[in-house]
């Protein structure tokens, strides 16, 4: 998903939820902050680099894929933008346990993790709401990818057909794909940008859905195709449809949240709160276009009776930056890092736990003479020991 | 590509300088070295291809493409390992029917770039234009000219050539999409 449903959306979501208009922008901004915390803006103001959720291009280009690269991959995208939808999955038939691991790692929807993504941001403040709601909304967006780098898993072939409106009838084309990071997606033609095909195992082009473009985080997309892990199996992908649900989740997310006694449950999605705006979101979703920011924006006044104003990545470093060491913690900031610590250590210690070394050993294992996420050790276990 | 990539590929442009040096200076002895490397270099990863295609691949859709590609890499390996033993002007005719091979793979390659709008597809035109060239040269001064001291000597300067292609990519720009 992009900054329109990360960031607006997710406003709006939470001022129907009940959240103050305050709360609400700090829910939103911290949601949209996750596709923003790289290692190198942590570097830049001097915070913790393992609690980065997100990579830069340049980052990707230069990522190692070694065993422990791939770890890292791993770690980032699938606790923040693949969320695994079950980590203890059969799989597709009679297959090896290094394909078994990569299948379980498949994003889907309502899982387990899920439920444990929502808790772990229970009585924790808006910022680690924001980051529940980003891992939320995404498992609607990403679901039938992996977050990591994967040709057997993450490939897709030629059989991709996007299924559009033209005049009163639903006509399918087949999606041309080219990989000129250059030129525009053009939804009028069924004409998008993925990743370049590479035969190779662990390569970077292989991660998430670059294999086929951006198409997954457009909401009015409608597409089948056949993914590599499902044994010919043909998906509809049915975008609109997805990202109602994926609203409608978050405002029950939401709601529970705010609820001292609330329990996260997955299955429930809140149609009765969006009622009166029901047919301008689905209008929202269905127009093809690349990004809603502005219809969103004017839903939310509608909603709040406020202007949200424009994302803006800087809006907390200020305070993070100039604060001590010891207050760093109570800062907006510190509050997102060490939400993004815990999530990140509680997937890969999920993922760990299934049997699975694709992310990693978990912080917890410093306590058997392991050494991994250093970092981990400094900022979530010592200080929340201290605490 | 990544860091490590980018190493390996130097270190491979370096190793390929000095084939080409070997070749130069005897050229007799230099072309089995050669056929020996590039028959391990085909046969290991022929073996590889099969090995991730019964641990991985397998279950894919399409993964039977792994598997046709690791037998004709472990088969031209095989091939290889064969021909070190026969007369000289196969061996020639052999190593210039291989780079002619590669040199259209880079043709073809280059007009699937072109094709798909792809910008940056001249390293890859000029490395298999050269390739078919260099091949053809092989061909004609080994094989029909019988002069194969100047055979091996053009397939040296390919080998070069091709270094420097190698080494000269290390500091291309990469291009990736990003997932958000």
């Amino acid at each position: 998903m992009q900054i329109d449903f990360h960031y607006y959306a997710t406003y709006c979501a939470a001022v129907i939820a009940g959240y103050s208009c305050r709360d609400s922008e700090k829910i939103a901004w911290c949601a949209q902050f996750v596709d923003r915390c790289t290692k190198t803006f942590l570097d830049r103001i001097g915070g913790p680099v393992s609690a980065a959720t997100t990579q830069l291009q340049l980052e990707m280009m230069e990522a190692d894929t070694s065993l422990l690269g791939l770890q890292e991959i791993t770690r980032i995208w699938a606790s923040f933008h693949f969320l695994p939808g079950d980590l203890y999955a059969q799989g597709p038939g009679k297959c090896s346990r290094r394909f078994l691991h990569k299948y379980r790692l498949i994003c889907n929807t309502d899982s387990e993790l899920l439920v444990d993504t929502v808790e772990l941001a229970r009585a924790k403040g808006p910022e680690a709401a924001g980051i529940a709601m980003h891992v939320l909304a995404d498992t609607w967006a990403h679901r039938y990818f992996a977050g990591t780098p994967s040709l057997v898993i993450n490939n897709t072939g030629y059989y991709f057909y996007e299924i559009m409106r033209e005049g009163d009838r639903e006509v399918e084309k087949a999606v041309k794909f080219n990989h000129n990071p250059v030129t525009k997606d053009r939804p009028d033609r069924a004409v998008y940008t993925n990743t370049m095909y590479q035969g190779t195992e662990r390569s970077m082009m292989n991660l998430g859905h670059g294999r086929a473009g951006h198409l997954p985080d457009y909401s009015y997309a409608r597409y089948r195709y056949m993914p590599s892990w499902g044994g010919y199996m043909e998906i509809m992908k049915d975008n609109p449809l997805d990202y109602m649900h994926a609203f409608c989740q978050m405002i029950y997310a939401l709601k529970s949240l705010r609820d001292p006694d609330g329990r996260f449950e997955t299955g429930h999605y809140d149609r009765e709160a969006i009622r009166p705006w029901e047919e301008t979101i689905r209008q929202i979703f269905e127009v093809r276009r690349l990004l809603d920011s502005e219809d969103w924006k004017k839903l939310g006044v509608e909603i709040s009776g406020r202007a949200l104003e424009d994302f803006d990545e800087e809006k907390y470093e200020k305070e993070y930056v100039e604060a001590d060491q010891d207050s760093r913690d109570d800062t907006v900031l510190g509050r997102f890092i060490m939400a993004a610590l815990a999530q990140k250590s509680m997937v890969t210690s999920r993922i760990f736990s299934s049997g699975s070394l694709l992310a990693g050993y978990p912080a917890d294992y410093r306590f058997n003479g392991l050494k991994d996420i250093r970092d981990f050790f400094k900022n979530l276990i010592d200080k929340g020991s201290k605490k | 590509m990544t860091r490590f990539d980018r190493i390996v590929n130097c270190i491979f442009g370096i190793l390929q300088i000095a084939f080409a040096i070997v070749l130069m200076v005897s050229p007799g002895r230099g072309l089995i070295l050669v056929l020996a490397a590039i028959s391990i270099g085909l046969t290991l990863t022929g073996v590889q291809t099969l090995i991730y295609y019964l641990d991985m691949a397998r279950s894919m859709v399409g993964g039977k493409s792994v598997l046709y590609r690791g037998l004709i890499f472990l088969d031209l390996g095989i091939l290889t390992r064969s021909l070190i033993d026969d007369p000289r002007i196969y061996l020639i005719a052999y190593i210039g029917l291989l780079t002619v091979i590669t040199g259209m793979v880079g043709v073809f390659r280059t007009y699937d770039l072109i094709r798909r709008g792809a910008v940056h597809w001249r390293l890859t035109a000029a490395y298999g234009i050269t390739h078919v060239i260099m091949g053809i040269a092989v061909l004609v001064f080994g094989f029909f000219l019988r002069l194969p001291v100047m055979a091996v000597f053009a397939y040296a300067l390919m080998l070069i050539y091709s270094a420097c292609i190698r080494i000269a990519a290390v500091f291309k720009e990469n291009k990736m999409i990003y997932i958000q």
